[in-house]
């Protein structure tokens, strides 16, 4: 990926919604999630951890409640967890993967 | 305005005979024609009959009449030095055309269900070669299947493939392979496509071009695997018995040279994407639709087949690597789900 591809986003919160856009699919292989945007043609390869936070993530309403789910699952600090889900949040929506919103704030 | 080579043309020979038909499956697709299709037996259609594409003859003066004064876009080249030797054109209303000097052209529509083929006027027969290679692999992925650069046999009833770039030793294997018993699926082009949530191998033509070395290697052995139709000068195309029906596959093997010495069959754990995507057959077609199906089968090979590096050594035959695999497949725990 050239730098040009990679784009500075908004920053990701705890109270921000992570959406996929229509034209990113992505599919589970037995050792990782390949993600595909289908406007580049590129391919994204994320490890299983990755992969389990993007199921995650498009369920839950939050970056902070799917932190909270997988902070449970993996049995790990909470805060850890959230703080490697907004790094990994920043890092797809730089890739132009995923759409950060932080428009429904309570 | 079309004319089909069936009505005028008194004189024209069409393959099989005038009244001919065709009726049989490939790639997935059952298939229809109103002449025969060299290197594709006559069968029974698949079960389902959900993909199906119909085959007719036309003229290339007829072809180049429909798609002059379109501005097709041009997908792929192919060249010979400098000089351009054919090319596949999209058009968003007539779908693509095929284009190879010295074998005729070709229209697939849009869907893959229409596919024309206009032989070169000089009467070769070497169309028939493009139709079965190129033009009904294309037709198979807009219909739906995917299609893997691979070749394949069947052993009991599970499929085997063998993916590989061109002289990496596909053919060689899959016919020392049959020359052991199995039986061919398929040559060069192997389509996938997923029934009922399992991953299925469809075969495609039932003939092989054997390199002359590979044939001398056997001895005399290949003359008896099936009837012989084309001497050439590099190879001799050989029409073996075809497995007809889809199949799991039990495992699939990406086939290399020239990175050992010895031949070392080592497995793939977890699959690797990238190996699996970069094995299709046809980079041409990328609309989403086909490029999410391709991702799709790329993850369940991924899931439901056992996958490994076949690195080919320097002094190694086909026939030892035959023997060498089939013990490796010997020794595979049976998975349950498959079948």
């Amino acid at each position: 990926m050239t730098s040009s591809d990679r784009r500075e986003g908004p920053p990701v919160l705890p109270t921000s919604t992570i959406d996929l856009p229509e034209h990113v699919v992505h599919r589970k292989f037995a050792a990782e999630t390949v993600l595909l945007n289908l406007e580049t043609g590129q391919y994204h390869g994320v490890n299983p951890t990755g992969g389990r936070m993007l199921e995650v993530l498009e369920q839950a309403g939050t970056v902070g409640e799917a932190a909270a789910q997988l902070a449970g699952e993996y049995d790990q600090p909470a805060e850890q967890v959230e703080r490697d889900l907004q790094e990994f949040c920043a890092d797809l929506a730089e890739r132009g993967l995923v759409e950060v919103d932080d428009s429904k704030l309570d | 305005m079309t004319r089909s080579l069936t009505e005028a043309s008194p004189g024209t020979e069409l393959p099989g005979g005038r009244g001919a038909s065709f009726s049989g499956h490939a790639f997935g697709m059952n298939i229809r024609a109103g002449f025969q299709v060299a290197g594709l037996p006559s069968c029974e259609p698949l079960e389902g009959g959900g993909r199906h594409t119909s085959l007719q003859l036309e003229t290339e003066a007829i072809v180049e009449a429909e798609w002059e004064g379109r501005s097709p876009e041009r997908i792929r080249e192919w060249h010979d030095g400098s000089k351009v030797e054919g090319g596949l054109d999209l058009d968003p209303e007539l779908g693509y055309r095929m284009t190879v000097e010295g074998y005729g052209a070709f229209t697939v529509s849009a869907d893959g269900c229409n596919v024309r083929c206009a032989p070169p006027s000089d009467g070769s027969r070497a169309w028939e070669e493009c139709l079965i290679g190129q033009v009904l692999p294309l037709a198979a992925v807009l219909r739906g299947v995917e299609v893997l650069h691979a070749s394949a046999v069947s052993l009991g009833d599970r499929g085997v493939a063998f993916v590989g770039a061109s002289t990496a030793g596909k053919t060689s294997l899959a016919v020392n392979l049959v020359a052991r018993g199995a039986r061919l699926v398929t040559d060069d082009v192997l389509g996938l496509a997923m029934e009922d949530g399992r991953l299925r191998c469809f075969p495609g033509a039932g003939v092989v071009s054997l390199r002359h070395a590979e044939a001398t290697a056997m001895g005399e052995r290949w003359r008896s695997l099936g009837e012989v139709s084309v001497h050439g000068p590099e190879a001799v195309r050989v029409a073996l018995d075809r497995d007809d029906r889809p199949l799991p596959l039990a495992a699939l093997y990406f086939l290399e040279r020239g990175v050992s010495d010895a031949t070392r069959i080592e497995p793939i754990e977890g699959g690797d994407p990238c190996l699996l995507l970069a094995s299709s057959f046809n980079f041409s077609v990328r609309d989403r639709g086909r490029l999410i199906n391709q991702l799709e089968t790329c993850a369940a090979l991924s899931a439901q087949v056992p996958q490994f590096r076949l690195s080919i050594g320097a002094d190694t035959s086909a026939g030892a690597l035959s023997e060498q695999l089939l013990r490796n497949l010997d020794e595979l725990p049976p998975r349950g789900g498959q079948g």
